[in-house]
Parts: C-alpha cells; sequence; structure tokens
C-alpha cells in the first residue's frame, strides 16, 4: 500500500540569509551546487575525436571518458563522435570501443550496465579528414546529436591524429564553421591539440599560425599530459601551499636540480616515429620542460589558469639560450646498443623494428639548463631522459647546499636531498643526516618519506581524466599555451641545430645502463654526478 | 589482507602512557618481524575514536578507512565491564605490488556504561599531538550519557548515525541542538544523500533546465520505511534552501527492506517532471525533459560513508543549515 503525506510548510524566517549565500537561480548559477562534497562536473556537451580508430583513443580517451561517467562526473547530456577513415556503424563503434574499455581501464572495475549507458551516447562518422565534404557531413551529424543529446550545443574536438593532419583538420572546421557555435547557440567550441606542436621551432609557429587563423587562443588546449599527472600538481601543492620550502627555494640553498625521466623499456612498435623524434623533442622539449617550470616557477598571485600559465611562461622564457658553441658541453645526446638484460638479449636500437640501422637518434638526451633570473640565476638543472635505462622512474631531485661547516668528524656526508617522485612510488622523501645509535658521533643519511599511495588510498584519477574534465570545465591551467609551447622550443632548438649537423658515435649506452659516459662528464665538469634514483 | 599484531593487554587499570608504550614495543616486533623484508611504514593521519557496543563488528569498516586515512584508531565498546580494560594492537596491510607493509594503531577500550566517564581521561593521552581528531559516536547511548560532552570536547569532528537507532527522532533532535550550539557534527544521514543531492545538481547544469527551476513546485519522495526518515527530511530542506522557496512535500512510501533507504525522487512543476529512481544492478535512472540517462550507484558501505566525511575536516555548512530546517 502506498501511504501519502502531503507537507505544506512555510520557510522559516532564519533561511532568508541561507537562501542567498546557497545560491540563486535567477543569477544563473546551479543553486543545487555543493563544492564541499560533489565532485566537479562539466556541462553537458558533445567530444568529437579525430582519430577515433587510433591507439590513443582506445588506450586512453575512451578509457578514461568511460571512467569519468562511472565516476559520475559528466554530465547528463554528453555524446561522444568519432571519427576515422575507417567505415563503420555507430554499434560497430561501440563494440570497439567497448573492447578498448576492458582492456585498458585501469584501476576500475567494468561496469556493463554503465556501458550500455555510457555506448548509447557514442556516435561514428567516417571519413577522410582531408576530404572538406567530410565536415559537412560530420557537422549535419553533429547537429542531430546536439539535440538528441542535448548536449547544449557546446563542443569539444580531439585532435588525435597523426601531426601532419592537425593544420589540415583545423583548416577544413574553420571552412565547414564548426570552429564557433551557431548565433543562435550559446555554446562554447574548443580544441584540444596533442603533442608534439611541430618538430622544430619554425613548424610549431606554422602550426600555431595555422590555428590562429581559425580559433582563439582561448578556444586551443594543448594537451601534455604530463601535467595532468596528480604528482606534478602536487608539486604546486608542495611549494605554494606551505611555509617552510618555498623560502629554501633559491639559489642561496639550492645546489642543482635534477630531473630524470627514464623508461626501462626500448622503442617497441613505435620505431618509425620515434627514429624522427628521439629524447630530446620526445620528452624534454615538452614534458620535462613543463615540470622544470613547475618546479621552478615564481609563486602566482592566484590559482587561476592564466595567472598559473603566465609564471610557467615566464620562466620557460628565462631559461638561457645556448650558443652553438656551448652545447656539446651542455647537452649530450646517447642511444642504446644491444646487450643481455636479466637473462634476455635485447636489440640495440638500431636493431628495433622500422629503425634505419645508421640512425643518429638520440634515444637517450641529457641537457644542462639555466635560468636566468634573480631566484636561479648560476643554478644548473639538469634534465636526462632515455629509453632502455636501468628501471623506469620519473622523479625530480632537488640538492641543496652542504652545512657551511661541519663540526663532526663522520666519514658520511651526502647532501640534503628532496626528492618528488613522479613515477612510480609517487611521493616525496627528505634526505638529511642522522647520528648512529651508539656511543660516538657518527653520522648516516637518513629519509623521511611521504608516499602518495599510504596517506591517500583512494584511486588517482589518469592525467587524461583529470586533463578532459579541466577541457570541458574550461579551465586551461595544466594545458600549454603557445607562448609556453615557443619558448620551449627556443631552449632547445640550438640543441637539435648542433646535434643534426654532427654525427656521433652511436651507440653509447649498453641497454640497461643509466646512459653514456659522457653525459657523467657533463656534470663532473661542475663537480657534480647523477644520482641513480 | 590486513593483519594485526597484538600486545598484552593492560589488565590494572587504563594509563595512557602504559598503552603507548605497548603500541611502542608493537611496532619494535613489527619492525624485527619485517627485517629483510619490505619494512613497515607506520602510517597516521588523524586520531579516530569510535564508541561502538560491545559485539559490534566494525573491523572491516575500519580497515576500509585505514588504506584511505590511516589513523591511530580508539575503539570504546560499551558492554558491561566493571572497571575499564584496554589492549594495543597494529593493523597492518600490503599495498599490490609493494614490497612494504603500512601499519596504524589501534586501541581498544572495554566499558560499560557505568564506567564510561573514566574514558575521557584516557583518551586525552591518546590523541596523536597536532593531528585532528574524530569521534565516530556509533552507539547512541554514549551522547546520553553525563560525560557526553567530555568526549565532544575532545574531537574536532562528531559522526553521527541514526540508521538502525530506535529512538531516531532523539538523536536528529539531538543532532540539531548540537549543531546549533556550534558543535561540529556530521550526521551519516546527510552523507547518504550526498549522491542524490549530486544527481539533482546535474539536472539542472544545462541552462535550459536551469530556466525551468523557477517552475518546479512539488517534491515527492519514494522511501522505505513507513514514515520519511532523517535522509528524506534533509533531502526536502536541502532543497527547499536551495531554490528558497515553498514546495509541495509528498513522501510515499515504497515497498523496500532496506530502512529509510531512499527510492525515487521526483521534482515536479506544470508541464515538467524530473525523476532519478533505482534501477535494476546498482544503477540509477534518471529522466526529464531531454534527459534519459542511468549511472552507477551501488549502496555505499559504512566506511564509505565515513570516508567522506573524514575527507571535510572542518564544518560542512550547508548540513548545519539543512539540520536546522529539517
Amino acid at each position: 500500500m502506498v501511504k501519502r503525506i502531503y507537507v505544506f510548510e512555510n520557510c522559516p524566517k532564519e533561511w532568508d540569509a541561507t537562501v542567498i549565500s546557497m545560491g540563486n537561480p535567477i543569477s544563473g548559477s546551479n543553486p543545487f551546487e555543493d563544492r564541499l562534497r560533489f565532485e566537479r562536473r562539466v556541462p553537458p556537451c558533445a567530444i568529437v575525436i579525430f582519430g577515433a580508430n587510433g591507439d590513443l583513443t582506445q588506450r586512453k580517451l575512451i578509457p578514461a571518458l568511460y571512467r569519468l561517467a562511472y565516476e559520475r562526473r559528466f554530465p547528463a547530456g554528453f555524446a561522444i563522435l568519432g571519427n576515422s577513415r575507417t567505415p563503420m556503424t555507430d554499434d560497430q563503434f561501440r563494440a570497439k570501443m567497448r573492447e578498448a574499455v576492458e582492456k585498458f581501464l585501469e584501476d576500475s572495475p567494468f561496469d556493463a550496465a554503465l556501458w550500455d549507458d555510457f555506448a548509447r551516447g557514442l556516435f561514428y562518422c567516417s571519413g577522410d579528414i582531408a576530404d572538406p565534404a567530410m565536415y559537412a557531413a560530420l557537422k549535419t551529424r553533429l547537429g542531430e546529436i546536439v539535440s538528441e543529446r542535448s548536449t547544449g550545443g557546446n563542443v569539444l574536438f580531439y585532435l588525435s591524429t597523426q601531426p601532419s593532419h592537425y593544420i589540415p583538420v583545423v583548416e577544413n572546421l574553420g571552412a565547414a564553421g564548426l570552429n564557433h557555435s551557431p548565433a543562435d547557440n550559446p555554446g562554447w567550441t574548443r580544441i584540444i591539440i596533442e603533442k608534439p606542436f611541430g618538430h622544430d621551432l619554425a613548424s610549431s609557429n606554422v602550426l600555431n599560425e595555422a590555428v590562429k587563423q581559425v580559433f582563439r587562443e582561448s578556444q586551443v588546449y594543448r594537451i601534455d599530459h604530463y601535467l595532468g599527472k596528480e604528482t606534478v600538481q602536487n608539486v604546486l601543492a608542495f611549494r605554494f601551499g606551505n611555509g617552510i620550502f618555498e623560502p629554501l627555494w633559491d639559489r642561496r640553498y639550492v645546489k642543482h636540480v635534477q630531473i630524470t625521466a627514464a623508461e626501462s623499456i626500448g622503442v617497441g612498435s613505435r620505431g618509425g616515429y620515434y627514429q624522427e623524434a628521439g629524447a630530446l623533442r620526445d620528452m624534454i622539449q615538452n614534458h620535462l620542460l613543463q615540470v622544470m617550470a613547475t618546479i621552478a616557477m615564481e609563486p602566482p598571485a592566484v590559482f587561476e589558469p592564466n595567472a598559473v600559465r603566465d609564471e610557467r611562461a615566464k620562466l620557460l622564457r628565462s631559461i638561457k639560450i645556448m650558443k652553438p658553441e656551448e652545447v656539446h658541453l651542455n647537452a649530450v645526446p646517447g642511444q642504446y646498443g644491444p646487450a643481455r638484460i636479466g637473462g634476455e638479449d635485447v636489440p640495440g636500437f638500431r636493431g628495433e623494428k622500422g629503425v634505419d640501422p645508421e640512425a643518429q637518434t638520440d634515444t637517450y638526451a641529457a641537457v644542462t639548463f639555466f635560468v636566468e633570473n634573480w631566484r636561479w640565476a648560476g643554478v644548473p638543472f639538469y634534465i636526462r631522459s632515455g629509453k632502455r635505462l636501468a628501471k623506469r622512474v620519473t622523479d625530480i631531485a632537488i640538492q641543496f647546499n652542504d652545512a657551511p661547516h661541519t663540526v663532526f668528524e663522520t666519514a658520511a656526508r651526502g647532501p640534503n636531498l628532496l626528492i618528488l617522485r613522479i613515477q612510480p612510488e609517487e611521493g616525496i622523501s627528505l634526505r638529511f643526516l642522522s647520528k648512529q645509535p651508539g656511543s660516538g658521533m657518527q653520522l648516516r643519511p637518513v629519509s623521511m618519506d611521504f608516499n602518495y599511495g599510504s596517506s591517500f588510498g583512494e584511486r588517482s584519477p589518469t592525467a587524461y581524466e583529470t586533463l578532459l574534465l579541466d577541457a570541458m570545465a574550461g579551465d586551461s591551467t595544466l594545458y600549454t599555451r603557445q607562448d609556453m609551447v615557443e619558448a620551449s622550443w627556443k631552449a632547445v632548438q640550438p640543441i637539435l641545430d648542433v646535434w643534426s649537423a654532427t654525427k656521433f658515435e652511436l651507440p653509447n649506452y649498453e641497454a640497461g645502463t643509466w646512459g653514456p659516459k659522457t653525459a657523467d662528464d657533463m656534470l663532473a665538469q661542475r663537480g657534480h654526478t647523477w644520482r641513480n634514483p | 589482507m590486513a593483519q594485526s599484531i597484538n600486545a598484552e593487554p593492560v589488565k590494572a587499570g587504563v594509563q595512557a602512557e602504559a598503552l603507548l608504550k605497548e603500541l611502542a614495543a608493537v611496532w619494535a616486533e613489527l619492525g624485527k618481524e619485517q627485517k629483510g623484508a619490505g619494512g613497515v611504514l607506520r602510517a597516521c593521519s588523524l586520531t579516530m575514536i569510535a564508541i561502538v557496543e560491545k559485539d559490534a563488528d566494525i573491523g572491516e569498516t575500519l580497515a576500509d578507512i585505514m588504506r584511505d586515512q590511516p589513523c591511530r584508531f580508539v575503539v570504546v565498546r560499551l558492554g558491561e565491564a566493571d572497571r575499564i580494560s584496554a589492549h594495543a594492537t597494529a593493523e597492518c596491510w600490503m599495498p599490490f605490488g609493494r614490497r612494504q607493509q603500512i601499519c596504524c594503531e589501534r586501541i581498544e577500550i572495554a566499558a560499560s556504561l557505568e564506567t564510561l566517564g573514566d574514558v575521557p581521561s584516557v583518551l586525552r593521552g591518546l590523541l596523536v599531538p597536532d593531528l585532528p581528531v574524530v569521534l565516530w559516536i556509533r552507539d547512541p547511548r554514549a551522547l546520553r550519557h553525563p560525560s557526553a560532552d567530555e568526549f565532544l570536547s575532545i574531537a574536532q569532528k562528531i559522526v553521527v548515525d541514526p540508521r538502525g537507532f530506535d529512538d531516531w527522532k532523539w538523536l536528529s533532535e539531538e543532532v540539531k541542538r548540537l549543531a546549533a550550539a556550534g558543535v561540529p557534527i556530521a550526521d551519516l544521514a546527510w552523507t547518504r544523500i550526498t549522491r542524490w543531492r549530486e544527481l539533482i545538481a546535474r539536472l539542472f547544469d544545462d541552462p535550459a533546465s536551469l530556466a525551468a527551476l523557477s517552475s518546479l513546485d512539488e517534491i515527492e519522495i519514494h522511501h522505505s520505511s513507513p514514515e520519511p526518515g532523517p535522509a528524506a527530511r534533509y533531502l526536502t530542506a536541502w532543497i527547499r534552501i536551495c531554490l528558497g522557496r515553498e514546495l509541495r512535500v509528498a513522501y510515499l512510501q515504497a515497498n523496500h527492506t532496506e530502512t529509510w533507504q531512499i527510492q525515487h525522487v521526483v521534482l515536479r512543476g506544470p508541464g515538467i517532471e524530473y525523476r532519478i529512481r533505482r534501477a535494476e544492478r546498482g544503477m540509477v535512472s534518471v529522466e526529464g525533459p531531454g534527459i534519459a540517462n542511468r549511472v552507477v550507484f551501488r549502496l555505499l558501505k559504512e566506511s564509505e560513508l565515513l570516508r567522506e566525511e573524514l575527507r571535510i575536516p572542518g564544518r560542512d555548512e550547508t548540513f548545519d543549515r539543512v539540520v536546522l530546517a529539517a
């Protein structure tokens, strides 16, 4: 039996003040919002993915979007429209994406019921991205989806194609009038561009000019997934949320900074691509310079997208540009040769599938950067990245100056090190000297550890979840801006120029080691050594 | 899998200092046991005091919390003990793929209603310095006890749960009284409706739906009890506060076994209707003009509710307002 109780109640007088502070529908904001408890939500929108049949879409994008739906982060009205050359029906696309989610979803259960609902928002439109007629078809399809799925006219384009297709896609979007909402629609239009943003300074500028002709800078989201990593974001929290570290964060206390991004695997099936890119372009120009900017930037006045990005950009523009004759002292290329690791023979880079046996590609790069500002003048930032190194690790080590005078007669030395571990085992360690128990005054280095996994048991969102959500919400804090891209290309361009004009003796390090000896020499000239992370 | 290392129970009376010494011994023992293995990481981000019935099975709840918020747990069990007694343990778990165990401390204190007044003085010595203290009153008898104010004064946050408590009306009034007096109190009945509230908010993210808000004039809540429980009352109070005006409220009893569970919420106005209802396979369906989708909505465990509260270190001002109006 259903019991129905109607209650007609009057608002008590004391609610009046409450009503104002909890939001007012007339003002246009959602009065039900509760920022303390609710997960951040995004407005309804349609996401159009170019390259929807590709690896990135299947491995990262769709699993991230599904996971956002699982976490109830998605708006009630959303749609994903995939495009690639392969002819497929909506249902075939859904089946393919389901397979991808089941295979690549990390740390999350696959929920068939949720998938069914999620899949209803997946659509597909095949066609050649170089063909203007395809964009007319896409526009029609998008129009249907907008009304069918109540996406509010908001559209997010995602370029997940080969970089060589970026300019044609952008130009065709502009020609089809897809770069803005129709006049009768208040929705927004944004575009996410995957790195690489050009393969050198000149091509980056060409890409930027083409994008600028069609989209305003505020519509463009250049993705660098490193900035979406929780631990990279935590660098900002660590630096600007605490009072004790920032006073030490300058040339008076910091001896040098080391940023390492090491992979233990080789290039695998990416040999063809990697041969043209190399470690300097693939990692240092974008990811690691962004990390360096995060470590070294000045505090922004407010935590708002452009305030944070202004500071990052300022830092990148402060990087000393090397003269050609300085390059060999401050930048070292490496390439892995064959080796036997763990009882298994692994090929050298030149023996990898699709790689030229004479390739001069840098599978390892180490660079010394200097920042020309008051805070960092004279402090070397050593950045290295490589494939087939001793282990997979990304971390930042800030080495502080030694105590000015040693009063203990002890064999133990060892610098004070602050280590920000980005992956794996995300966390922060501080290394310092401590007295060994017992008589006498023998010191020994010890480590004070903060481990993300043990202090926050909850699952961290993947970088793509964070960044996709940010783009939908219109938050560009963790996206790079054209001036940042340009500044980082300027910082590496002299190295690229010298390296491309030089024939190096490669390979110069064995797979499974920490890179070429010349990289050690680069630090040794300043009396420093690489740490083994 | 959580693993416990026990120290010998403290027999004669209970001294905080003696318990801390026991804990130190437990850590030393753990260190020895794990020497050569990956070692032990001692983790603590707050002190959590739980007052529970003598036989309450909260092991799984505490283990779940430990993974998210490593604490020093102090569990006060209310039974028939004629004097208080206590013992210390360490709860450890090995994160997947790691070699190092993460361990938290747990102190169990047995007390009765007669001896409960002896407990606060012990608790004060057991709080982890400089970290927040949360008091979870799972057995509401403690709130009626003469020493209740002493317990409340120890914590920066107090959590109660009326579900399963016969005299929930009294408890609701007590929550209201404490909130009005400025005590930082949280009610898990409110925590249980976060997702309902979130779904309601989500309906109005779209400008077209937002414009329709002003015409809503009725809330209908289907719940599984003969009379609307605290969750249903909180939900209606919250909606009315958010909208800032009167609405007709209809409570309907739905057939379901879970006490006070909200089954179905309808927001209605002339010509428009939004429905959120529980569906099969742990989902809810959301329907409204131009909206028809489903989201995951499985039943939350007690530990998940507590974890939500533990993530909010201070007061929840929205709740403070709602509880006064409910």
